[in-house]
């Protein structure tokens, strides 16, 4: 069972990834579009680490950034640093960098008909990819692709190898995206919304696969996803984005335990929840109005115009990204001001 | 309350041909395999079920928007199952439909008052009065009046989906099929949209089928929930009994599968194996049998019956090896 696994997990140790005050600016004609503004996290050797946000909160671009696949133009990362064991990303030349993207890092997409190549049978593709980061004869790279294949749980790998994409269902295709993901063994495993295109019954074998993956592979998962209840069956830790930065970062327990800023609060209520009877839920409490325009920001937080909780200084004050917590980092005036508070008594 | 609309033994094959000169047909695609439920007037039944089971093309057959393949539709005690011309036409008005992606279902060349105005307009609604009907459609959906003068392309995602609801209202119908409403949209601005619909469900005393893959959406908005697969309804019931009680394996799997929002909980998970078998040669017997982790031999034989669970009389299921049940023999 995936939460009894995940509890089990021990995660310690330095960290893997260490990202500090990412800025990633989309130039555009109609204004500078602050895709990610800010964004500060780490993910440790063999943790899952999730990302949540609603569509446009920046979190694809964060990985994005993270893999240097910003279109540029119109897209630049203008500040801040992405360290991966040690290594600054950013600085990195191209040639040193395809050493580390799908090598080291690799990415699963949403959607596993368009990441594969529809013309080339599964084969080529993989063998590809094989041979593209590993020293081995073409005749190893199809052995080696049947091994992954077996892994992820493709009944009669070698046959398959000669199928195209097309002649697999969506959620056989996303694990021939995850085979050729972990061909090289990678170190972090970047998922952006891995099971969205999927049914429930098909994302249920998906996430159990990465489970049972990471726990077999120890590599470390950045699951990116707008789906809390994903998050709370495979994370160990959970990044709530909105607007491009990060609004609340803790263990995954603790954020469904003691949710702190209030978006977290509007996320975590509007969502049905099946185990509960239907007296004890009427409504559902909806975050009013719309996620704003990310090219022309105003001052202040970002939510302030959907919080209930929103003060007269939410409208002028940035609310600092802080721990107030050991291990909580929240995003919201509510607490700083009320540390104020108890610190002028 | 009485039945809105039953639906009986409803069929949906597609044919599949093949030969360019004489098309010979080969075979079917059963998208829908003798579906029989009823809706009563005011309430809201859900259909859930994985893509390809059928749930959308029931509700467009039931709209007559596909020629049914067998079976009889009846809406408030009417045979409409073989309408046509002026009298179909008239009956749309009853019946209608809100669409999954509120990006390709509205013309983008038209402006919003024409799109909530077009349904009036071929019901030919004097313009006065049109236009006084959308600026209360936008009221009541809440948007404001202003908005009737900009293009779809101008609103977020949640807003078009207001926009779809206002034209579906436009008519005043009893029915509406609601074909995965909320799928498309972020879950805060998912919640605004359906609280929306049930407040409109209430001051229209309208009836809907939710149709939707999300299972807590539809236990949210459900009365009751219809569960489908391959092109068969496997288990119907009460919302809180059906998600609480599961009896057919499949049911049991789904709901397992969902995962919730709660790190402590401890859920017993059943993973199915494989995929769904394809709706064009569906397996014999019960159709679920490929996957199911219980399936005996009369699972492969015989195919089951809908039959009604004892204790309840709302709840039916069908499947050979729950036995508290009411043996009617007649499907």
């Amino acid at each position: 069972m995936a939460n009894q696994d995940k509890k089990n997990r021990q995660v310690t140790g330095t960290s893997l990834l260490e990202v500090r005050n990412l800025k990633t600016h989309f130039f555009t004609k109609a204004g500078v579009v602050k895709a990610v503004d800010g964004v500060t996290f780490d993910i440790k050797p063999g943790e899952t680490l999730g990302i949540v946000g609603e569509s446009g909160s920046g979190k694809s671009m964060t990985a994005m950034s993270i893999m240097r696949l910003i279109p540029s133009p119109p897209g630049k990362i203008v500040g801040g640093e992405i360290e991966f064991e040690g290594k600054n990303l950013l600085s990195m030349s191209e040639k040193e960098l395809k050493k580390i993207r799908g090598n080291e890092i690799s990415m699963i997409f949403q959607d596993p008909m368009t990441s594969l190549n529809p013309v080339f049978t599964i084969k080529k593709q993989m063998v590809e990819t094989i041979l593209t980061h590993q020293d081995m004869t073409k005749k190893e790279a199809i052995d080696r692709a049947v091994e992954l294949l077996d892994l992820v749980g493709i009944p009669d790998a070698r046959a398959r190898l000669n199928n195209y994409p097309h002649e697999f269902s969506g959620g056989m295709r996303q694990r021939v995206m995850i085979a050729m993901a972990l061909s090289c063994d990678p170190k972090l495993l970047i998922a952006d919304e891995p099971t969205t295109a999927l049914d429930v019954t098909i994302q249920a074998q998906i996430l159990d696969l990465l489970n049972r993956l990471q726990e077999e592979m120890g590599m470390s998962i950045m699951m990116i996803t707008h789906d809390l209840g994903v998050v709370a069956e495979v994370c160990d830790r959970v990044m709530v984005m909105y607007a491009g930065q990060p609004v609340e970062f803790t263990e995954a327990a603790t954020l469904f335990d003691h949710p702190k800023h209030p978006y977290t609060w509007g996320l975590l209520n509007s969502i049905p929840k099946i185990t509960k009877k239907k007296e004890g839920q009427k409504r559902l409490e909806a975050i009013p109005g719309l996620p704003p325009d990310l090219r022309n920001l105003e001052a202040g937080c970002h939510f302030a115009p959907r919080c209930k909780h929103a003060m007269d200084s939410c409208y002028s004050k940035n609310p600092s990204y802080e721990p107030c917590e050991p291990d909580h980092f929240v995003r919201c005036l509510l607490y700083e001001e009320k540390e104020e508070v108890l610190s002028n008594d | 309350m009485t039945n809105l609309l039953e639906v009986k033994d409803l069929k949906k094959h597609f044919p599949i041909k093949k030969g360019a000169i004489i098309p010979k047909q080969v075979g079917a695609v059963k998208a829908v395999d003798g579906v029989s439920f009823a809706v009563k007037k005011g309430e809201t039944l859900g259909l859930v079920g994985e893509s390809g089971c059928g749930k959308s093309t029931t509700g467009r057959t039931i709209l007559r928007l596909l020629e049914p393949t067998e079976g009889n539709i009846f809406f408030n005690g009417e045979e409409i199952t073989r309408y046509k011309g002026e009298k179909l036409r008239k009956l749309r008005k009853q019946m209608q439909m809100i669409f999954q992606d509120p990006y390709a279902s509205l013309n983008p060349r038209m402006t919003v008052e024409q799109i909530i105005s077009e349904p009036l307009r071929s019901f030919n609604v004097p313009s006065k009065q049109r236009r006084q009907k959308v600026d209360e459609l936008l009221e009541v959906v809440g948007l404001s009046s202003y908005h009737k003068r900009r293009y779809p392309h101008e609103f977020s995602g949640g807003q078009r989906q207001r926009i779809g609801i206002a034209r579906a209202l436009a008519l005043e119908p009893e029915l509406v099929i609601c074909d995965e409403p909320v799928s498309a949209l972020d879950v805060s601005i998912q919640a605004q949209v359906v609280n929306l619909m049930e407040d409109l469900q209430k001051e229209y005393n309208l009836t809907y089928i939710f149709i939707a893959h999300d299972l807590s959406v539809v236990h949210h908005i459900s009365d009751r929930v219809a569960v489908m697969y391959l092109g068969e309804i496997v288990e119907i019931g009460e919302a809180d009994e059906l998600y609480h009680n599961p009896k057919h394996p499949y049911t049991q799997a789904l709901l397992s599968a969902v995962p919730e929002a709660d790190p402590h909980l401890e859920k017993e998970r059943i993973i199915l194996e494989g995929d769904l078998p394809s709706p064009s040669s569906p397996p014999s017997g019960c159709k679920f049998h490929t996957r199911c982790p219980l399936a005996e031999d009369i699972c492969r034989e015989k195919r089951p019956q809908l039959n009604q669970l004892t204790n309840s009389d709302e709840h039916q299921v069908a499947c050979h090896l729950v036995k508290e049940v009411v043996e009617t023999g007649v499907n």
